[in-house]
């Protein structure tokens, strides 16, 4: 057979793979989700019970955890792919409640978009001690140690 | 118009081609990698277990496939930053030569047919790598790295000893024999080969219009390329769109189907524009 259908079917073949793959995932993750919703729901109200049963405590607003950081915004800077990343972080009632990537102008269009996932990661986490991106390591480490950088900045007892 | 010479005319689509390959070096010259970025991306998912979502990389990706499934190869002959440099290297390789009045060294075009498979295994490998999740493990031993933070002005020789021998080896095999890497180590090359790209946008010749013996075709491909007849719908996935063969040919024999003799200069500048303008639009 002619190799330009050989490579067309290979072609629709890998593309059909991928298309498989990614919907089954997708229904596992669903189902997962679901469950771990569900048991984390049941749970939480248990605890809710209990609490309210023994030691009958008021509602705060949550505030309880004590912070290291003083509220403001913060610039930090590290090196990323191709020279300075400069963030923004806001710290807001002591946590951690935007990160900004103000300045990056030699980091590659694509490397950065992708590098910036590890943005949420950093905000979800309150740290930034997280996994960098794969595929976009100097970029996201860059964006990861300009956090670093910008939360030395906004710590109480500076030294 | 007048009637050009055709070595006029071959130096016309030489300068051009050098000039879009210069603007493409300046202003995108991190496509090759960030497309690239997206194969190894999709093994780290599949090595994962996660879902292989749309993202930077896949995307820019997916429009070179799909441009090279329409044009061919341009983008290797004539938008790869990496391809680009190999281009320049040989072009100072030959000047040299020229000037010290010495032979440059030829290589030996019956071990090709070999060698052109060895960008599979290379493929292979680091798609292995990336699937196991040891790309960590092997950072600093890519010569496009090196390459690409060199370009961006960001130099810290130190970490990268293995990629940059591996640049430097890799120079001087594009210095002695044109497009060397392209053709045996290029892995994201091993993917453009595997698309099927529209025989009817691709140089092909009437064979049987071909003077006996003639191969000055075959011999001035960078690629080394027996040439496809008319008849035939499969297009070697080994071209990089060069168009040097059409140049060359003694009896105007290498055309397009559908695009017309005459018209070639705008096809090339055509595609060009549209390389950029959905490398743009793909976020680059």
């Amino acid at each position: 057979m002619n190799r330009y259908f050989i490579k067309i079917i290979n072609l629709l073949l890998i593309l059909g793979a991928i298309y498989i793959y990614n919907n089954t995932l997708e229904n596992r993750v669903k189902a997962e989700e679901i469950a771990r919703l569900s048991a984390e729901l049941e749970s939480a109200n248990n605890q809710l019970d209990e609490y309210e049963k023994f030691f009958d405590v008021e509602k705060t607003d949550g505030n309880i955890v004590e912070s290291d950081y003083v509220d403001g915004k913060y610039e930090g800077s590290a090196k990323g792919y191709g020279g300075d990343i400069t963030v923004e972080v806001t710290i807001k009632n002591g946590s951690m409640t935007d990160l900004r990537i103000v300045s990056a102008p030699n980091e590659d269009g694509a490397y950065l978009k992708m590098a910036s996932s590890i943005v949420k990661d950093i905000l979800k986490e309150q740290s930034s001690s997280v996994d960098t991106v794969s595929g976009a390591t100097y970029s996201s480490t860059g964006i990861r140690d300009a956090t670093k950088n910008a939360l030395e900045n906004a710590k109480k007892n500076k030294e | 118009m007048k009637e050009m010479t055709p070595l006029k005319k071959r130096k016309i689509h030489a300068g051009v081609r050098a000039g879009i390959q210069l603007m493409f070096f300046i202003l995108m010259p991190s496509a090759f990698t960030t497309a690239f970025a997206g194969v190894k991306y999709i093994f780290v998912q599949l090595g994962n277990r996660e879902p292989i979502e749309f993202n930077a990389f896949i995307k820019v990706l997916s429009v070179l496939l799909v441009y090279t499934a329409v044009f061919g190869r341009f983008f290797c002959g004539y938008a790869c930053a990496f391809g680009s440099l190999g281009d320049a290297v040989r072009a100072l390789y030959m000047s040299i030569c020229k000037k010290m009045k010495k032979k440059p060294v030829a290589i030996n075009e019956t071990m090709n047919k070999l060698f052109i498979y060895v960008k599979y295994l290379v493929l292979l490998m680091i798609v292995f790598v990336s699937y196991k999740g040891m790309a960590t493990s092997t950072k600093g031993m890519s010569p496009w790295d090196v390459f690409s933070m060199l370009r961006a002005g960001n130099i810290e020789m130190g970490a990268y000893i293995i990629g940059t021998v591996l640049l430097v080896l890799i120079l001087i095999g594009m210095a002695i024999c044109e497009r060397f890497f392209c053709r045996f180590l290029c892995p994201m090359g091993a993917v453009f080969t595997l698309i099927p790209s529209i025989p009817y946008l691709s140089l092909r010749r009437t064979r049987t219009n071909c003077i006996n013996g003639c191969s000055a075709c075959k011999r001035v491909c960078p690629c080394n390329i027996e040439l496809s007849d008319v008849s035939s719908i499969e297009i070697s996935g080994e071209c990089i769109q060069c168009g040097k063969c059409r140049g060359i040919c003694p009896k105007q024999n290498v055309k397009r189907t559908l695009v017309p003799q005459n018209f070639e200069l705008c096809f090339t500048i055509i595609r060009a524009a549209i390389l950029v303008a959905i490398l743009i639009w793909a976020g680059l």
